[in-house]
């Protein structure tokens, strides 16, 4: 691209038309307040000299995502609409920093929530040239991964008296290890099957549960446990985090010189305590100028409040950090059906949003009688797709456990699926909560079981904050669709704790983008012409006159029984003086 | 000593039936030592031979229906192939259903002690899961139960629709043997339902990928094997060679003895006698009722007997009753109480003639034939359980099954002839189930072999909305589960409260043709031998409210009936009628009622009802040619003496197909055959329920032997000119009805002393001996119309022809019509319709309708004739001003037509 076009597409982009292959924007939406840089080109011809494969990719960039790579700013918020390629500004940023500001791979941390968002980006990193030697990527994971990285540095790790070859507790393995210490030491601890919440409520200084008339022995099983992870020289996932952020503060363990942030909008406290630490000596003084950071992220993709996340967080980190703004308003993903339906269900609380595709095919929304029902029509949907075809679809749920009858239906039918971590096999279908789609993307998208008191959750009902953030899981939801979305809910939600009615946020969405007719075959040509006015037989009624016909019955006027409907699926007409089974 | 052979002279006849020794049989090879071990437990060395044959077979895999005696072991012939495949797999469960909650908790007892004594039988965990189940004894049950008691309306609507659920889906995935005890209940609309309840079973089994086999007992009936096939779609064996032993039994017919002129001392009184008086005599009794009324009023009059016995002495006590409706603790009290010999004697319900254990009884009374042979073998075999003599004594109500009985013992006792009748394919009873199949699974083209009809309801479902096509497969798309919109034991829930206004008691409870026919404004409704008036049939509130009175008179429903063939589904000879089956429409309506004297039925007068009640069924019929010349005799008597044949035709058919006075009807019409175009009249048996049960279709089926036996009833009642038992009416002539009936097997003379065809009714012999032939009615009682009234009163024949009758649309629009010797004269509009009215077949048909009220001659005809528009009109103005001045002043005009 040269760059008279380049300045071109600047300019379309100041007036809002910025998106590659725009065709009509589903809503304006609010005003992007950080506009794409002006002069590009210098930065440009610097790229072009030093890394030739980035520049060749960059151009391929929209201006807003092209701005936010280029730009020069050290601390950069960039607030990524849903599908507006976040994870490609952020791979061709950590190329830019290596190839062009001359960073070494191994000083920079890019911090993810999935092992599977690091792995994407690396590999990306390397599609774009960037050249990856063995060790490269150490802070290049989930912020565990990473916390656990900086702790095995040389006498980093010591401060919490542990060896830098700790081991990790997984989930399972701390329960475990807290119920062995409960009956080893003969500890009275009541609820026990909410430890894990119990523990959690203590260290933000709620130790009581219910109405427990009782102090039991808690506080001490805590000090316990902390005794006995040191003495086997165990970490377990809080505790990296924790003494990341602790090794960092006191000055000690690596410090990379460029960090990024993918899905910052779910960062916990703790989290942000551990970003903070790194950009900060231990004395307080800012060291901004060494370093650099750029968070990325949607807050309309909040999800994960309930460990801690914040709605104010983008509001919060570029006022502190003085980040400069940046906004990625362009979905290529999904049609303008998905994303004015996504837009709709929040209300339209959800800033500039602008499609890029065709308008596509109506969502649509079905009622089902119970999840049984649910699952065998799933089953009966997915059977007639291809491999490729069910490797591109998901469905989705509120609950893990309404994946049970779904998995058992698809078993039935013999069609491959898998959760959260079996996305590999061919042909396999995904079956994912709302949480664990986060990120995903898929050409079909099933939503199941949307009713009110799943989506939202019974137990938010009352709270607005709880609503809107059930209100953004929707959103995450619809939003995981490129091409068609179909979304039902069930007439007998049964154990769900669910009203029979579909989600209220369902109602928000303008009729004209739903349709809720299952798509019919191209009608089977029937073996008899069952077109009005012909004369038919049926084993119990005699002759009579078909008076009309449609998609899927056939209404006869019988001579002696008067008007009857069939469905043509079964056939029982047969051509009047022929049995149905001749004809 | 005998307490009952004071009553000696009521008993017309006695049957014995023998002692029969036991024969044993081998266990069946391979049985689980475990078994073997359970049952030395209960000292049980051999096996009865069809225990050990039924136990063989069911371990080869063979679905299996059993119908050996009442106590003879059928429980331990099903139980050791079930309890065998429970010990071999830890994972497969069995399901028992039972048609009542009481016999699956007495089940259940049994069952628990043979568990107790096998070993590894505390791991086969069992239980009843029925409505009374509190919520987590079903969710044990669901999750661990081997052995779950339940009951078909437990499966309709808790079991089969939740499926799906964790719980429920391990329960049918395992599901290994289906035991369905008491089989025979499940005939006529229950029965009807509870087939289409199987194949939604298998529908949900086959989706989990079990294939559970079905194990079924029965009492005795004629087609026990049809009725296993028919209800679960696939072949069974029998099993029905009894080696139990058995203890005589003598059977007595009591005839209650003859009072207040035609009417015999009711069973109930009858049994309220002679109860205390065994009870007095320490004999274990148990009193069987045909209604818990009748219960409750034998229970009363017997302990108000035996509240001072020898001077004082309260022996109430050692008398209660059991019955539906009183609590399972009450009821299981009663039982164990038998069991304890606390009570001497238990009066009863059928509640109790199913497998309850109750203990050693050694007299069976019963108030009335309980309707079928196999209930009453089961009641019978309630005595004499365990070695010793049993004494059973029927005593014989009014009716005409039981008269029929007083006629002929020996059929209780000879070869079985009762057929279970069912018909999966109902229509309606089909509809119902689809709907409840559709939210279950998917409907697919496979379940064509299911609902055969499934083309026609899956359209109106789809027109409906409520299922939704998935590419070819047919997903439920309506609000609830619609397993909850019917009851298995109901066709129908269009049922009306007879409710005495003094008391407020509700007496009854019928359904609307028969509300229409006993409980219509002015009715004299006789109820357990007390006279009510109706005052107010309530068609919107579905009440009838009446009020004691003591009058002279009954009441009998003046109905007019037409009958419409809509197919016509088998032909073929029966004797010298052509018989036919196939699909009827049946309007009926009530039109007015006739007042009858009591004792003497002399006609006291005729009323029209201010509202017509009608009513309109289309089912199933089958029907009968009448030779000519016996409707040329028959039709020259006022009374309608078709009616006499039909009588004991619908009793006999009753009796065949088990069939209640709902399920089967019978009626006469005039039928055109197709094949001739000769209109022949034609006797119809058709069934009560829309869609029809399969109850004309088994008549049909076997119609030689209802003809026979209805013939046998006339000829053997005791009667000498016709009484409600055999001939249904004491007006109609008896020697006329016999000769009539003989002449459908055979062309005989008819007897001499009746007179020629044509003759008139004052000529008829008085054939009652004691009270004198009825007089000339005030008014004409079936036809209330004369031809001479045709020109005058043609609005008011109008209104008394059967609506929605072929015709009567077109009559409505002829105003007014002459007399022209035996010709009717309609006046209409054009030539056109003249040469349409005066077609051959038209004329008849029109005809024949209008005979329907009108007391017609046999040269009786139709014609037309045009009229010019502007006399048309004059004519029409004046006769509505006439009309309107009748109103006014209620006068008639002796005007004939102009």
């Amino acid at each position: 691209m040269g760059l008279r076009d380049l300045g071109r597409r600047l300019k379309a982009a100041r007036r809002g038309e910025g998106c590659k292959g725009a065709r009509r924007a589903p809503d304006e939406g609010a005003g992007a307040n950080a506009e794409p840089l002006a002069d590009l080109t210098e930065r440009m011809a610097r790229v072009e000299a030093t890394a030739p494969n980035l520049h060749a990719s960059l151009v391929r960039l929209d201006p807003y995502q092209l701005s936010a790579v280029l730009t020069d700013e050290p601390v950069v918020s960039l607030r990524a609409q849903v599908g507006s390629g976040k994870t490609t500004v952020l791979a061709h940023k950590v190329v830019l920093m290596h190839r062009v500001e001359g960073i070494p791979l191994a000083d920079m941390a890019v911090l993810t929530f999935t092992q599977k968002a690091a792995a994407e980006i690396a590999d990306r990193v390397r599609a774009l040239g960037g050249e990856v030697r063995a060790g490269d990527l150490r802070y290049f994971g989930t912020f565990h991964a990473v916390a656990a990285a900086i702790l095995r540095e040389e006498g980093a790790a010591e401060v919490s008296g542990r060896s830098p070859r700790f081991g990790i507790l997984d989930e399972e393995e701390r329960l475990a290890l807290l119920d062995e210490i409960v009956e080893k030491d003969g500890l009275s601890i009541k609820y026990r099957a909410r430890l894990a919440m119990r523990l959690e409520a203590l260290e933000q200084g709620r130790p009581l549960v219910g109405a427990m008339k009782y102090p039991d022995d808690i506080v001490l099983l805590r000090d316990r446990y902390e005794e006995e992870k040191r003495r086997r020289d165990l970490f377990d996932f809080d505790d990296l985090i924790l003494w990341g952020t602790r090794v960092l503060e006191g000055g000690a363990g690596a410090r990379p010189r460029w960090a990024a942030v993918d899905e910052f909008q779910d960062c916990d406290p703790s989290q942000l305590a551990f970003l903070r630490a790194w950009m900060r000596r231990g004395d307080g003084a800012k060291e901004v100028k060494h370093r650099g950071l750029f968070v990325v992220g949607d807050p309309h993709q909040l999800v994960y409040s309930f460990r801690g996340g914040d709605a104010r967080i983008f509001e919060d980190f570029e006022a502190d950090f003085g980040a400069r703004v940046f906004r990625l308003p362009c979905n290529y993903r999904s049609t303008d059906a998905i994303l004015l339906a996504a837009r709709a269900v929040l209300g339209g609380r959800c800033g500039r949003l602008t499609g890029t595709r065709d308008a596509g095919t109506p969502l649509r929304l079905l009622r089902h009688h119970d999840p049984t029902q649910e699952a065998l029509y799933l089953a009966r949907r997915l059977e007639r797709y291809s491999s490729e075809e069910r490797r591109e679809t998901a469905i989705l749920f509120r609950k893990r456990e309404q994946a049970r009858p779904i998995a058992e239906a698809l078993d039935a039918a013999a069609i491959p699926h898998a959760g959260i971590h079996g996305e590999v096999a061919a042909g396999t279908v995904s079956l994912l909560t709302f949480h664990g789609a986060k990120g995903l993307e898929f050409d079909t998208v099933f939503l199941v079981g949307v009713n009110d008191g799943l989506v939202p959750l019974a137990s938010s009902f009352g709270d607005p904050e709880a609503e809107s953030e059930e209100q953004r899981l929707l959103f995450v939801g619809m939003t995981r669709a490129r091409d068609r979305l179909e979304i039902s809910y069930l007439a007998d939600p049964r154990d769900f704790g669910a009203r029979p009615e579909k989600s209220r946020f369902l109602d928000l969405i303008p009729e004209s983008l739903i349709e809720d007719e299952i798509p019919h075959l191209d009608a089977e040509p029937s073996a008899i012409g069952h077109s009005p006015g012909a004369r038919v037989a049926h084993s119990r009624y005699g002759a009579g006159r078909v008076l009309a016909v449609n998609a899927s019955t056939v209404t006869v006027h019988f001579d002696l029984h008067g008007v009857k409907t069939f469905s043509l699926a079964f056939g029982d007409l047969g051509l009047e003086g022929l049995a149905a089974d001749e004809s | 000593m005998n307490p009952l052979e004071t009553y000696a002279t009521r008993i017309i006849a006695r049957r014995e039936i023998p002692p029969r020794p036991a024969r044993f049989g081998d266990l069946p090879q391979g049985l689980d030592p475990r078994l073997q071990e359970a049952l030395r437990a209960r000292g049980i060395e051999r096996l009865y031979s069809h225990q050990a044959e039924f136990a063989r077979r069911a371990l080869e895999g063979e679905n299996l229906v059993i119908t050996t005696g009442t106590a003879s072991g059928k429980t331990l012939a099903y139980l050791l192939p079930v309890l065998q495949a429970l010990l071999e797999d830890p994972a497969c469960r069995a399901l028992f259903l039972y048609p009542t909650k009481a016999l699956s908790q007495d089940q259940l007892r049994g069952m628990l002690e043979v568990l107790a004594e096998l070993p590894g039988g505390e791991t086969l965990e069992a239980g009843v899961y029925d409505g009374d189940t509190p919520p987590l004894e079903r969710r044990r049950l669901r999750d661990r139960g081997r052995l779950i008691l339940t009951n078909p309306d437990m499966l309709n609507a808790a079991w089969l629709p939740n499926h799906g659920r964790r719980g429920f889906s391990q329960v049918f995935r395992n599901l290994r043997y289906l035991v369905v005890d008491e089989m025979h209940t499940y005939r006529g609309a229950f029965g009807s339902h509870v087939a289409n309840l199987m194949r939604r079973l298998s529908r949900v089994t086959a989706h989990y990928g079990s294939s559970p086999q079905i194990l079924c007992s029965s009492a005795t009936i004629a087609n026990p094997i049809e009725l296993a096939e028919a209800l679960f779609d696939r072949p069974f064996g029998h099993v029905e060679e009894d080696g139990s032993p058995s203890a005589g039994r003598v059977i007595h017919f009591w005839q209650p003895p003859v009072v207040d002129g035609d009417f015999r001392r009711g069973v109930v009184q009858e049994m309220s006698d002679v109860l205390p008086e065994l009870v007095a005599a320490r004999r274990r009794t148990i009193a069987f009722c045909r209604s818990r009324k009748d219960t409750e009023v034998v229970l009363k009059e017997t302990r108000d007997a035996l509240r001072s016995v020898d001077g004082g002495h309260d022996e109430s006590r050692l008398v209660a009753a059991y019955r539906g409706g009183y609590t399972p603790e009450e009821r299981r009290g009663v039982q164990s109480d038998l069991l304890a010999g606390k009570l001497m004697a238990v009066v009863s319900t059928n509640a109790l003639e199913l497998g309850v254990d109750i203990g050693q009884l050694e007299v069976v009374l019963q108030a009335g034939f309980p309707g079928t042979r196999a209930s009453f073998w089961q009641q019978i075999g309630r005595a004499g359980r365990r070695g010793r003599t049993a004494e059973a004594y029927l005593m014989l109500r009014m009716s005409p099954m039981d008269q029929f009985i007083a006629m002929d013992p020996d059929w209780l006792l000879g070869r079985k002839s009762e057929r279970a009748v069912i018909d999966p394919k109902n229509l309606m009873i089909q509809l119902a189930h689809v709907r409840a199949a559709a939210a279950e699974l998917p409907l697919s083209l496979d379940d064509l072999e299911l609902f055969p009809d499934l083309g026609e309801i899956v359209g109106i479902l789809t027109e409906a909305g409520e299922v939704r096509d998935v590419f070819g497969s047919f997903h439920w798309a309506g609000d609830a589960h619609p397993a909850g919109d019917f009851s298995l034991r109901n066709m129908d829930r269009d049922r009306f409260k007879i409710v005495n206004v003094e008391s407020g008691e509700t007496l009854t409870e019928m359904d609307r043709p028969q509300t229409y026919h006993e409980a219509h404004w002015r009715a004299v409704y006789l109820h357990d031998g007390m006279q009510y008036m109706v005052d107010e049939l309530d068609l919107v509130g579905h009440v009838a409210k009446v009020r004691p009175v003591d009058q002279n008179y009954y009441t009998e429903p003046d109905v007019r009936t037409s009958i419409e063939v809509l197919n016509v589904q088998k032909t073929r000879d029966a004797f010298r009628g052509r018989l036919r089956f196939g699909d009827v429409r049946v309007d009926d309506v009530t039109v007015g009622y006739k007042m009858l004297q009591f004792h003497n039925h002399q006609n006291l007068g005729y009323e029209m009802l201010p509202e017509r009640l009608e009513t309109r069924l289309e089912t199933e019929g089958v029907w009968l040619t009448v030779p000519e010349e016996v409707m040329q005799l028959l039709g020259s008597r006022e009374d309608d003496h078709l009616r006499g044949l039909i009588h004991p035709l619908l009793a006999r058919a009753r009796l065949l197909s088990m069939a209640e006075g709902a399920d089967l009807r019978g009626t006469s019409f005039h039928y055109t055959e197709e094949e001739t175009g000769a209109t022949r009249t034609c006797l119809l048996l058709h069934d009560g329920h829309p869609g029809g049960l399969g109850f004309s279709q088994k008549v049909e089926e076997f119609m030689e032997e209802v003809l026979h036996g209805a013939l046998r009833l006339l000829e053997r009642c005791r009667c000498r000119d016709g009484c409600p038992a055999c001939v249904g009416d004491w007006r109609l002539e008896k020697d006329l009805l016999l000769w009539a009936f003989r002449s459908l097997f055979e062309e005989i003379e008819p007897p001499r002393h009746l007179p020629p065809a044509g003759g008139g009714a004052e000529q008829a012999p008085v054939l009652n001996s004691g009270a004198p032939r009825t007089s000339p009615p005030l008014v004409e009682t079936n036809k209330p119309f004369t031809l001479q009234d045709t020109p005058r009163r043609w609005r008011d024949i109008l209104r008394a022809l059967p609506p929605r009758a072929r015709g009567v649309a077109f009559l409505r629009q002829v105003d007014a019509v002459r007399l022209r010797g035996a010709d009717l004269v309609l006046q209409v509009e054009s030539e056109g319709v003249k040469a349409w009215v005066e077609n051959e077949k038209t004329a008849r048909a029109l005809a024949q309708l209008i005979a329907q009220v009108v007391k017609a001659p046999a040269n009786f005809r139709v014609r037309a004739e045009t009229l010019s528009r502007a006399k048309d009109e004059a004519e029409r103005t004046r006769a509505k001003l006439k009309r309107r001045h009748d109103d006014l002043t209620g006068e008639t005009h002796a005007d004939g037509a102009s």
